[in-house]
């Protein structure tokens, strides 16, 4: 092929350009740490970084909503035990009442103890954590526990003539949160609550309700302290009543610390999830550091060549040795 | 044979003028050797012999030949590679177009780098996740809100920029284009003037047709054309070529080719107009003869124009004509993939935010638009996202006026009212507005053709991943037609380019020539001397 000085230096000029580009590149590469910098340039890569990404955004979404629940259930707990030792303060004060030789004033000041750990187990039961109430179900507006003359009232409904199926509506109130358990919308639009963790506590489960729940109880022990025919026969019975009671509010505070241990559980199990997918996208998006550096290295090895090339391939010609 | 005493001189004097005519030739070769567009030219000489053919006897004794002649000057130029270099350049020119308006495009909606609505999706997610920790809080409301608002900036950010990129195709392709064109189409047609004049007058024109086939290679960019030379008889068997150029494979209703232009006449090409309805542009041919073809566009194949037309009017999906640009991906597929995306999404938002079963609220008309009641108020019971246009598309939508100015919870957080007197802190609903992003949709053209079916960022993943597909094909077309067009314009200039080793070899060679034929002068000079004066003295 006939090959003219003007066709070399042509070709020189594009090689070297092309040279230069992919010298910039490499450089971009190195500074960035990038494998690609628009989705042309690897489309498979941008596919897996896009669902790889947005998969890594729900771990920290899910990691956030975790450590939220967390912190609710400790406020609960904390709120729970409190009401536990107070029950028991309670139980203490109506094991002293009841021996029978005590004197009218000795029995007004256990009721008037009573009153006061009555109205402690009731702040308790109120408890508010973060602008929700921590046994309310799914109040945050009303304060889920207030007395209306005297009754204690459950979300405006009074819980002593409260019946079964009311109880079991209230008990059965939902604060779902999803937590990355495969959230699921049946065809009718309800949640799969297998799928999702409730986070809803409702006071009443372990207050009871209708005439034998605790509030009520605490009530009428007071009142047959305070009762002037006061006889030990008439108070016996409730201890029965109050001890399963008691137990009932126990039952639910090692519920508490069941589901505690599966949050814990749910964040380490997140927290892998978290480190697997990061490793992936390191893996798709970003280069080795030491395998960009030696590319770079190397094509600008082959720059600089190209460059000292040039001088020569466009140096003489016949011309320059006519006399 | 008897020998004229002067004849050897002729002889020499025609070496002289020749091989002074060839470094007249290597000179211009030189001095252009860097002129773009330029062909090596030569001298074509042949010998000189006595013609016999006119004597009434045959020639006795040898017959010997009386110098050379020149007998014009010509060009090293295949025609064959001049075609195939066109044939290329149209086809690098189409891609090159579709490249850079795709990477445009890539450069709003790419991700890889930065983040922008995908991310600000999965910020909308996050914000009403943290609602469930607070249901019904006006301020953690106020988060999604601002948060959906940005979203909604951002679609039609998103849509406004597509929408730039359009005018901006559509503005090279009026103003640079389809000007040049023109320009070229006149241009040529000049030259085939000057040249045919030149021709007819014995002045090959060789310059002129290096500057004719520059305009020529630049033409073939743009279109898809045919260069036909015809010879013309002008009188005592001579011939010269008269050059039209046409639209490769394409004829007229009359089964006529198009000629764009014959010799010194040209045509026109214009935008006949940018259908209001469908955004299509049209364009429209003047012929030469003067009638116009105004459905030009299903004439162009290959080159920029072509590029420019897929870019403008291609509709992919989303095409309802049979127009072969339509079915291409250009920027009208982009913006409705976009506007599908922001219709989609908003509606399926607004009906959730419900407080009663869906099946009582009229959502969408029989058509799939939104019912809008006598005020143009949606239908919706509390709509979230709002457009002032019929429909919800990427340029219009916004948030809600009713949700913008509300002031208390205004997201509705439970379908079903339960039995005590606060539900405030239910998440039921809000977590079915967090399944929207998780749950698969059916995404289709208002045509109602399935495009696909995945999670709302699947389809926004789905579309950028389209345009990084279609932009590295067509970037990897257009590498590979522009290598191709390289190779052939050096294949051309192994042909035509001026080599410096070469004439500086011919300078002194025929320099040298150029003394002989002097040393022959004197030689002979010396013979008649001899012949002349020394004889028989």
């Amino acid at each position: 092929m006939r090959v003219t000085t003007g066709m070399m230096s042509n070709k020189y000029i594009k090689s070297l350009g092309k040279s230069a580009n992919e010298l910039y590149y490499l450089h971009d590469r190195v500074t960035t740490g990038r494998k690609f910098f628009t989705g042309s340039e690897d489309p498979v890569g941008a596919i897996k970084a896009y669902k790889l990404r947005r998969e890594y955004r729900l771990t920290e979404m899910y990691d956030s909503s975790i450590r939220d629940v967390e912190s609710f259930y400790t406020s609960a707990e904390t709120n729970l035990m409190q009401i536990s030792g107070n029950m028991e303060r309670i139980y203490d004060s109506y094991l002293r009442g009841i021996t029978g030789t005590m004197s009218a004033d000795d029995r007004e000041a256990i009721a008037k103890e009573m009153d006061n750990l009555q109205q402690s187990v009731l702040t308790s039961l109120n408890a508010k954590f973060e602008d929700k109430y921590v046994f309310g179900g799914t109040s945050r507006e009303e304060i889920p526990f207030t007395l209306v003359d005297g009754k204690l009232q459950f979300k405006g409904i009074d819980v002593e003539t409260m019946d079964e199926t009311t109880y079991n509506k209230l008990v059965g109130e939902t604060i779902n949160v999803d937590l990355g358990l495969g959230m699921k919308f049946d065809d009718s639009g309800n949640v799969n609550t297998d799928t999702v963790f409730n986070m809803s506590m409702s006071g009443i489960k372990f207050l009871g309700y209708g005439k034998d729940n605790l509030y009520s109880l605490i009530g009428e022990i007071k009142d047959k302290l305070r009762d002037p025919d006061f006889s030990i026969d008439d108070i016996s019975p409730y201890i029965e009543k109050y001890e399963q009671q008691k137990k009932q509010v126990l039952v639910n505070a090692t519920d508490i610390g069941a589901k505690s241990n599966y949050l814990e559980f749910l964040e380490l199990r997140n927290t892998s999830n978290q480190d697997n997918l990061n490793a992936k996208i390191l893996d798709v998006e970003y280069v080795d550091p030491a395998e960009a550096i030696l590319d770079f290295s190397m094509q600008r090895y082959a720059y600089n060549a190209a460059l000292s090339m040039g001088n020569r391939i466009l140096e003489n010609s016949f011309i320059d040795f006519m006399k | 044979m008897l020998r004229p005493t002067f004849l050897g001189f002729r002889t020499a004097t025609s070496g002289l003028k020749v091989n002074q005519s060839v470094m007249d030739v290597i000179g211009q070769n030189i001095s252009n050797i860097n002129t773009k567009g330029y062909t090596r030219q030569r001298l074509d000489t042949t010998s000189l012999a006595f013609n016999t053919s006119s004597i009434k006897f045959g020639p006795t004794g040898v017959v010997i030949g009386q110098g050379v002649n020149a007998n014009g000057t010509s060009q090293f130029r295949d025609p064959f590679l001049d075609l195939r270099y066109r044939t290329q350049a149209a086809k690098a020119g189409s891609e090159q177009v579709q490249t850079e308006a795709l990477g445009d495009l890539e450069k709003i909606m790419d991700e890889i780098n930065n983040d922008k609505i995908n991310e600000q999706f999965s910020h909308l997610v996050e914000q009403l996740r943290n609602l469930t920790s607070n249901p019904s809080d006006p301020v953690m409301e106020g988060v999604v809100r601002t948060s959906a608002q940005m979203l909604t900036q951002m679609f039609n950010n998103y849509s406004n920029q597509i929408d730039t990129v359009r005018d901006q195709q559509l503005n090279y392709l009026e103003d640079g284009a389809i000007v040049r064109v023109n320009q070229l189409m006149e241009n040529i047609s000049k030259l085939n003037k000057q040249i045919r004049d030149d021709n007819l007058s014995g002045n090959p024109a060789l310059e002129l047709n290096d500057q004719r086939n520059l305009l020529i290679d630049e033409l073939a960019d743009y279109m898809d054309i045919e260069v036909v030379t015809t010879p013309l008889p002008i009188g005592a068997g001579k011939t010269i070529d008269e050059l039209s150029i046409v639209l490769r494979g394409q004829t007229d209703a009359d089964g006529k080719s198009i000629k764009l232009v014959d010799n010194d006449q040209f045509g026109k090409l214009d935008i006949d107009k940018v259908n209001s309805t469908d955004d299509k542009v049209m364009l429209k041919f003047t012929k030469i003869d003067g009638t116009t073809d105004s459905d030009f566009n299903s004439k162009i194949k290959g080159g920029q124009i072509e590029g420019y037309l897929k870019i403008l009017n291609g509709k992919g999906d989303f095409a309802t004509g049979t127009d072969n640009f339509e079915k291409s991906q250009g920027v009208l597929y982009y913006r409705s993939m976009l506007d599908t995306l922001a219709s989609t999404f908003a509606n399926e938002m607004n009906k959730l935010n419900i407080s009663k079963e869906i099946s009582d609220i009229p959502a969408l008309d029989a058509d799939g638009n939104q019912v809008k009641d006598a005020e143009g108020n949606l239908m919706y019971e509390h709509p979230l996202f709002w457009s002032d246009e019929a429909e919800i598309t990427a340029g219009s939508i916004k948030i809600s006026q009713a949700w913008l100015k509300s002031t208390g919870s205004y997201l509705i957080n439970k379908n079903t009212p339960s039995e005590g007197n606060d539900d405030t802190g239910a998440t039921d609903n809000i977590l079915k507005m967090i399944d929207l992003f998780n749950k698969d949709h059916e995404f289709k053209t208002p045509g109602g053709v399935d495009i696909f079916k995945g999670k709302i960022q699947e389809f926004l993943a789905h579309t950028i991943t389209r345009l990084n597909l279609q932009k590295a094909d067509t970037q990897t077309s257009y590498d590979a037609y522009a290598e191709g067009q390289f190779q052939l314009d050096y294949a051309r200039s192994s042909m035509s380019s001026v080599d410096m080793n070469e004439e500086g070899v011919n300078l002194l060679q025929y320099s040298k020539s150029y003394n002989a034929s002097a040393r022959l002068m004197t030689v002979l000079d010396e013979m008649l001397d001899t012949l002349i004066n020394r004889m028989a003295v």
